[in-house]
Formats: structure tokens, C-alpha cells, sequence
């Protein structure tokens, strides 16, 4: 038997149709994720003509054909008889999931799954399983592997009040992989859908609340949804568009926004809106990520890998997102690449693929104005950029002073302390936002993703890291000058004085030491790198951190009658006023020296010269 | 890559010469050129089921033949004129209608372009109006067949016609946009005196003329939304501003 050639192959041999035929639809189910560019039909003789795209081939059968086959990878063999030829007819997946909602299935909750087989070949074939993403659970298979069984992992995340934001690592989400007979089908389960924290939900998305006694104050119009416990927590899942108004138990509210992906406008950037945020973001690579990938400009590309981050909308759900209005166009999900693969995207897709407003501001309308400071958590970022080992950005974040920079209820209330301890007040402080202060004071979300980067602001480089003015900082170290914005002045000795000391001509400045570990986002951790120290100037050996300067500044402040306290550092504190001037200038030098941890090592020099300044004027030998 | 072009070709001769009786097939997956010999005058376009061509006087309106299309599920959808004429599978640009007897639906309508638009249908012929453009969407072509101009009397705002919109089959339908539900669907309900290029029977409307026994629209010339954005003696008729007969 001669064996059927490649679509791709039989496209390239260009006729038209003259003889009697029968027009024939062969198209991918709905969803399958089956790509009929590698379809073999036989017997090729048969054939008069083809028209053919990823998930939909039109055939023209020679009249008199007895019949043809269809053999797709991936797919159950297909034969179609041409005589009573349908007029469609459609490729079943060797092995699909039977319905059910494994996007949210709860966290600590047993769950199965189910599969379908699309032929009587996938039937009578055995079906292993093996978890292949995700923390490790425990697998039971069942029918010969069409049933597996599992309990998804307990939460492990903060539980602030309110929405608790959830990421792709805190999500619960594990991959389990399905082989039979040589094909493979990956199914994801996840306890949740992610959320940002923002009040704005996506229709029929679950998430999880902190706080005791919720209930649903008012509902949107024709929503009967109600609060649900899930263990400690109370569970809300909408089930209509509008406001809707959850309280706890002391009163509380929580106002919610939700929509869909689809349903909101995007004409943000009309001319009497947000045209300069519009023109900014059409630029980056946040918006453009899905297109050039589409077009084969990313090497390697994954869409399907790529949806859930590159795309609007949460798989799974029915959010008006990309991959729901894709079968809603009866498409079957996959997606080839090439030069004109978005401009062939139904424009549906076109304008849910990409991180859209929608991503970061929805997905239903952008909330109250009382509530849009919470778009500054960096919860919203974490929606995509908390998936290590992929990518590392806030979980390497997490770990830094900076995401703990507002633990003290004095850093986010007191005006003077904002500027530097909170992304609000930062913002406000280098004039980009108004500062209104969150309407929940006691949420601790530190110095985040937005205040160093700027999605639709002025930014300098692909990373969207935010542009300032020049300022001391050499163009070379142009990436930190948002750095210095805080880091200077009062807190770092290395900026403090006209001259920067050598430290400051480091290539990219503070990120040039401060580069955290290597791998995509884990630099986020800002640790120093000393490997780096060793491959530039210091190539001789870097040198110690002179040791004695933590211990005399210690000696000097005990003459002030003032200790160091980590949790209380000098420039938080109300010192009384000195009235000598000589101690006066003393503690002036030794608040600097104090509230720089590294003066040591960011300018030695510097450093003992002051001290050494500070020590004669309180007379210290 | 012309080592590339070659193998293909190779392996197309062998493929092609494999069998005695040699298949044929079409190149192109989207779009292709279709050319219309029978188009005349200054310009063409498809009206419902129906060719009219316009000129070369300026209220010229005549019926032309329609050259024939591969068979396509959903049909096509065509612009430009004579030689030049392109076609594209309808099933590429929106959905398909899902339809019980007297309803038909179509959850994702043709739009212009990747901008917002708010849309209705007057006699068969979509009449769109757009403010802005998407923001955060890289912006593609716009789709292919519609009569744009820019809208009276506004800063920013574009009228689009198209005048052969996706339908349902077995006419007569009367189509309209559900701006209340989600997501602005297309709805026909069993009806109506059926699109324009239907025939002349019980009157053409205000915009259209009788030619060939067709209600033939004049050729657009879009720039209204209502009758406000028309002149003194005008009004708008299918997203044009014409005059009103005395």
C-alpha cells in the first residue's frame, strides 16, 4: 500500500479541479489541540483538489472513489466513504478528557480524571500515566488507565485579607502526562485559578478569601452565588456580570468588578483617556510576546506553552479568554507559526493575544477608583512572573528587603517614610502617580514590579525598567539610576557626595554588583554576585570588607547614647535634639554610615574618612 | 532556503508524478486571487449573493455576473475588481452561525479591523462606527471588503459598510447586533424582506435602485452614522450621506 503524503507536500502541487468531485470538510475537533499539517490522505489518486490550514482541510474527491483515509499524529484514524460521502467530517484526538473543571478543583481535594477514547483502536490500548509537572502527589490509575486519581497539595501561600492572590508556584498546578500507544495527551489540574489580588474577577473564577465570616452583601443582577467555605477560608465564585459586594464578619466590604476578557473595551487609549499609557505598552514586548512568536520571530517558540502568559485569559475557564473564544470559533487550538500566522489569527484572537490590559487591569472592567491601587501588588506580575524555574522574578523578590520595606506600620502610613517604603508612595514621590494610600492600610505589599518597572511609561530597555533622570550616575550604570531614587542621599554612602566613588562606574551601577543569581527572574534577589567583583577589577582577589568600621560606628553612636537596631534604624527614629555642634555634625556622619549596612564595602575610603571625622569630634582616640 | 525551495520542488515532482492520474490541488490556504471578467465600469463589489458595478456615471448601477468560486463551506468573501479580484474563506475572519429554526447567532461578528466598533444592519448591509483603536493589540491588517471613510463632523471616529456581511443560509433572515449581550452578537431571526440585491418586488429602500429587478445599493461612499451627520436635503443611508429626493 502506498503510503499518503503530507499535506504540507500535496499543498505545494498547485492545480484547479476540472474533473467530478465531491467536496468533503475534514476538520479537527473543537479543542483537540490537533493539527491536520501533518495529515496523510490515501489514496493520494483520489484526489482533484485541496485547500488546507491547521485545523480545517476542504477536499475535492474524484467522483467513483470508494473511499479515503485520513491519518493525523495524534489523532484516531479517520475513513470516510465517499460514496454517501458526509459533507464533514471531523478528527477525533486518540485520547481526550471527559468534561469536568481541572482548573480549580480546590486545594487538599481529592480529584480524577478522565479520558475519552476517540476510536475503538484507543479503547482496547493500555494508558500509563506519569506526573511531569508540578510538586510531586501520589497517582492511582483505574479501567486500564482511562481513570487517574490524585489529591491536590494543601495551600501554601500567604492569606492576606481579602482575595488571596495565587500564582502559577502557589496555585497548586500539576502536569500529568498520558501515553497510549505511542501517543501522548498532557492534562493539567490545578486547586485554583490564579489571581492577582485585584477586585476585578473573571466570571465563574473561584478564589479564595482572607478575613473571617464572609458573605455576599449585594449581588450583581441575576447572581446567585454565595460564599462557600473551603477549610479556614471562604470561597467566592461568581456567577454573573456586574459589582457585586462581599462583607466579612466585622463589616467589611469588599467590592468586586466582574466581567469577562471579551467583554471590555479596549479603547483605553482614546484621545480624552489614556493615550500616552496606550502608546507606550503597543511598544513592548509584553504586548507584542504571542505576535512575534506567532510569527516565528521567537526561536523555538511553544504556543500552547505559551497561552497561559501570552495570551488573556486562564485555560480552562470560561473568562472570555484566548483559549474559550478560540473553540468558540470552532478552532481546535493549535496554532502553527509563520511570517502571516497573526495576521491569519481571527481577530477575536488578535486582540486577546498578547498580556493585554486585561491581563494586569481586568479581565472584567477596571475597578473602582478606590481600589486601583491594588493593581501595585506585585500579586499582579505574579500571575506570570512566580513560575520558577521558568521564571524566578517575585519569588527571588520575595526574599529581599524591598518586598519587606513596609512591614512597619509607621514606613506605610507616616508621609515622609512612603516615598521610599511603599510602591504607592514611591510612584508619588518621582511624580507618576497620585499617592491616594491603599484603602486597606494594614496590607504589607513593599517596594514591588511597579516601581521600578513601567509597563506603559517611560521605560529604557525591553525589561521595562522605568527611566529616570540622570542625576550623578554615569550613563553606563543608567539601569540603576531608579535605584538611587532611595538608595542615595540618606541611605547609601556610595551616592552620597559630589565625586561617586569608584563602586559607581560598575557597568549597570547597583545591578552591576547587586545581580542576583543567574537564571531568568532569579536575579530579583539582588544578592551580590562576587564572582563578578573577581572577573573585573578585583581580579587579584576582592578584598575584605573592612570589618572594624560596623564596630567603631557601634563605639561612636554609644557615645551619642544611641545602639543600632535593625528593626529601628536611626533614620525612623526621633532623636532628640543636640545642641553641640560638633555632635551635632557627629551624628550627622554616623546616621549616614549607619544607614548604609554595606558602607564598608560600597566605599571603604569614604567610609573610614568619615567615621574617622566623627570619632575626633566625639573626641575617641 | 533555496536549498529548501528545491528539495520542496523535488519532492513535489515525485509526489505529483507518483501517480499516473496526477492530483491537483490549489495553492493558497486564505486568501486567492479570483479573478471577475464580467466586472465593468469603475468599481465592483459583492452585494448579498448578488455583482454590482458601479460607473461610470455617478448614479450608474448595474448587475454583473458572478465569477464562479471553489466550493467552500461557508463561501466567500470578496474585494476588488475584474483581474484583481481576491477572495477569502469566510470561516477565517469570524465564526460560524449556530441556528434552531427561527434564530440564527453568531457569537463573533466580522469587524473592520482589530479597533472597537459598534455595529448595525440595515438592509442586509453592515454599517460600523469606530472610536479608537484596541489598545495593547498589535494591530493587523484590516479585513478584507469593507467601505471605510471617515465619520462627519467627528475627530477620530470611521464609518465601514460592508455590504456582503456574513448571513445565515436559506434566506430571509433579518440580522441585527445584540449590543446588550456579551461581547456584541450578530442575531437573525426567520424574516424580513431580505438583503439588498433581492428583488425589486414591494420597493427598494432609501439608498438603493432598482436595476436588472435588483435593489441595488449606490455605490458607498462612507462618512455618516445617523441623518445629524449629513448635510442640509441629506441623509444617511448605509453609512452615506445622499441626497433626498425633492
Amino acid at each position: 500500500m502506498k503510503r499518503g503524503l503530507p499535506l504540507a507536500l500535496l499543498a505545494a502541487c498547485s492545480s484547479s479541479p476540472t474533473e467530478p468531485s465531491v467536496h468533503v470538510v475534514v476538520r479537527a475537533e473543537v479543542g483537540s489541540q490537533i493539527s491536520l499539517a501533518q495529515s496523510q490522505i490515501e489514496p493520494t489518486s483520489a484526489l482533484v483538489g485541496m485547500r488546507s490550514a491547521a485545523d480545517q482541510i476542504d477536499l475535492q474527491i474524484r467522483a467513483g472513489t470508494p473511499t479515503v483515509s485520513v491519518k493525523t499524529p495524534g489523532a484516531c484514524p479517520l475513513e470516510i466513504a465517499v460514496a454517501d460521502a458526509p459533507a464533514k467530517a471531523t478528527v477525533k484526538p486518540w485520547l481526550s478528557v471527559a468534561g469536568g473543571d481541572l482548573a480549580q478543583i480546590g486545594f487538599d481535594t481529592p480529584f480524577s480524571v478522565t479520558l475519552t477514547p476517540g476510536c475503538r483502536e484507543a479503547l482496547t490500548a493500555k494508558v500509563e500515566w506519569k506526573q511531569t509537572g508540578g510538586d510531586p502527589i501520589e497517582l492511582i490509575t483505574e479501567n486500564n488507565g482511562f481513570v487517574v486519581r490524585g489529591r491536590t497539595r494543601p495551600l501554601d501561600a500567604a492569606v492576606p485579607w481579602g482575595i488571596v492572590p495565587l500564582s502559577p508556584r502557589t496555585r497548586g498546578e500539576v502536569e500529568l502526562t498520558a501515553t497510549s500507544a505511542g501517543h501522548t495527551l498532557k492534562v493539567r489540574v490545578s486547586a485554583a485559578a490564579r489571581a492577582s489580588g485585584l477586585p476585578s474577577l473573571a466570571l465563574s473564577q473561584r478564589v479564595l478569601l482572607g478575613g473571617a465570616g464572609w458573605r455576599v452583601k449585594d449581588h450583581a443582577k441575576g447572581g446567585k452565588a454565595e460564599i462557600t467555605q473551603h477549610g479556614p477560608l471562604g470561597a467566592f465564585q461568581p456567577d454573573a456580570r456586574g459589582r457585586w459586594v462581599l462583607a466579612d464578619g466585622d463589616g467589611r466590604e469588599l467590592s468586586l468588578v466582574v466581567g469577562t476578557h471579551t467583554d471590555t473595551l479596549l479603547d483605553c487609549g482614546r484621545s480624552d483617556c489614556h493615550a500616552g499609557a496606550a502608546g507606550a505598552a503597543q511598544g513592548t514586548r509584553m504586548t507584542q510576546v504571542f505576535e512575534r512568536g506567532l510569527r516565528g520571530q521567537i526561536p523555538r517558540y511553544d504556543v500552547a506553552c505559551a497561552l497561559p502568559c501570552h495570551t488573556a485569559g486562564e485555560p480552562g475557564l470560561p473568562d472570555g479568554g484566548f483559549t474559550q473564544v478560540a473553540r468558540e470559533l470552532g478552532l481546535s487550538g493549535h496554532f502553527t507559526t509563520g511570517p502571516e500566522a497573526w495576521n491569519e489569527l481571527p481577530r477575536p484572537l488578535r486582540r486577546l493575544g498578547g498580556v493585554t490590559c486585561t491581563a494586569c487591569h481586568g479581565p472584567g472592567a477596571i475597578p473602582e477608583p478606590a481600589a486601583r491601587w491594588a493593581v501595585l501588588r506585585s500579586d499582579v506580575c505574579a500571575t506570570c512572573h512566580d513560575a520558577p524555574p521558568r521564571y524566578g522574578h517575585v519569588q527571588a523578590w520575595s526574599a529581599t528587603r524591598m518586598a519587606r520595606a513596609d512591614r512597619d506600620d509607621r514606613a506605610r502610613k507616616t508621609e515622609g517614610c512612603r516615598g521610599c517604603h511603599t510602591t504607592a508612595g514611591f510612584l508619588a514621590k518621582i511624580g507618576v502617580r497620585k499617592d491616594a494610600g491603599p484603602p486597606t492600610p494594614d496590607l504589607q505589599l513593599g517596594i514591588g514590579c511597579a516601581a521600578c518597572h513601567a509597563p506603559h511609561g517611560e521605560h529604557l530597555d525591553r525589561a521595562l525598567l522605568r527611566a529616570r533622570p540622570a542625576g550623578k550616575l554615569p550613563d553606563s550604570a543608567r539601569v540603576s539610576r531608579v535605584c538611587i531614587e532611595c538608595h542615595a542621599a540618606t541611605t547609601t554612602l556610595l551616592f552620597e557626595h559630589d565625586a561617586p566613588g569608584a563602586h559607581a562606574a560598575v557597568p549597570k551601577g547597583c545591578v552591576g554588583c547587586h545581580a542576583g543569581e543567574a537564571g531568568r527572574g532569579k536575579n530579583h534577589g539582588f544578592q551580590v554576585d562576587r564572582a563578578r567583583c573577581g572577573r573585573g577589577c578585583h581580579a587579584e582577589g576582592v578584598p575584605k570588607a573592612d570589618a572594624s568600621i560596623p564596630q567603631r560606628i557601634e563605639v561612636a553612636l554609644s557615645k551619642l547614647g544611641l545602639k543600632r537596631d535593625a528593626a529601628q534604624p536611626l533614620h525612623a527614629r526621633e532623636l532628640a535634639k543636640v545642641a553641640d555642634p560638633k555632635r551635632r555634625r557627629a551624628l550627622e556622619l554616623l546616621q549616614l554610615l549607619a544607614a548604609d549596612p554595606a558602607a564598608a564595602s560600597h566605599d571603604a575610603k569614604r567610609a573610614r574618612a568619615l567615621l574617622g571625622e566623627a570619632e575626633g569630634l566625639l573626641g575617641i582616640e | 532556503m533555496q536549498v529548501a525551495r528545491a528539495l520542496l520542488f523535488a519532492g513535489c515532482l515525485v509526489a505529483c508524478s507518483r501517480d499516473e492520474a496526477r492530483p491537483r490541488f490549489e495553492l493558497g490556504v486564505r486568501r486567492m486571487a479570483v479573478p471577475a471578467p464580467a466586472d465593468v465600469g469603475r468599481a465592483c463589489s459583492d452585494v448579498a449573493d448578488t455583482r454590482v458595478c458601479w460607473g461610470p456615471g455617478p448614479t450608474d448601477v448595474r448587475r454583473v455576473e458572478r465569477a464562479g468560486r471553489p466550493q467552500s463551506e461557508r463561501g466567500w468573501r470578496c474585494a476588488g475588481q475584474g483581474k484583481d479580484q481576491r477572495c477569502e474563506d469566510r470561516r477565517f475572519a469570524s465564526d460560524a452561525f449556530t441556528c434552531n429554526d427561527a434564530q440564527c447567532t453568531q457569537r463573533h461578528p466580522r469587524m473592520p479591523d482589530d479597533g472597537e466598533w459598534e455595529c448595525a444592519d440595515l438592509d442586509g448591509v453592515v454599517v460600523c462606527r469606530g472610536w479608537a483603536q484596541a489598545a495593547g493589540v498589535v494591530q493587523a491588517p484590516p479585513d478584507l471588503g469593507w467601505y471605510c471613510g471617515a465619520r462627519a463632523g467627528t475627530q477620530h471616529e470611521r464609518v465601514c459598510v460592508d455590504l456582503a456581511p456574513d448571513r445565515p443560509p436559506h434566506e430571509p433572515w433579518n440580522c441585527s447586533f445584540s449590543h446588550e449581550s456579551e461581547g456584541a452578537p450578530r442575531l437573525c431571526q426567520r424574516g424580513g424582506a431580505g438583503p439588498l440585491g433581492r428583488e425589486c418586488a414591494g420597493g427598494c429602500p432609501f439608498g438603493s435602485v432598482c436595476a436588472a429587478d435588483r435593489c441595488l445599493p449606490l455605490e458607498p461612499a462612507p462618512g455618516c452614522w445617523i441623518d445629524k451627520d449629513c448635510g442640509a436635503g441629506q441623509k444617511c443611508a448605509h453609512g452615506s450621506c445622499r441626497e433626498v429626493p425633492r
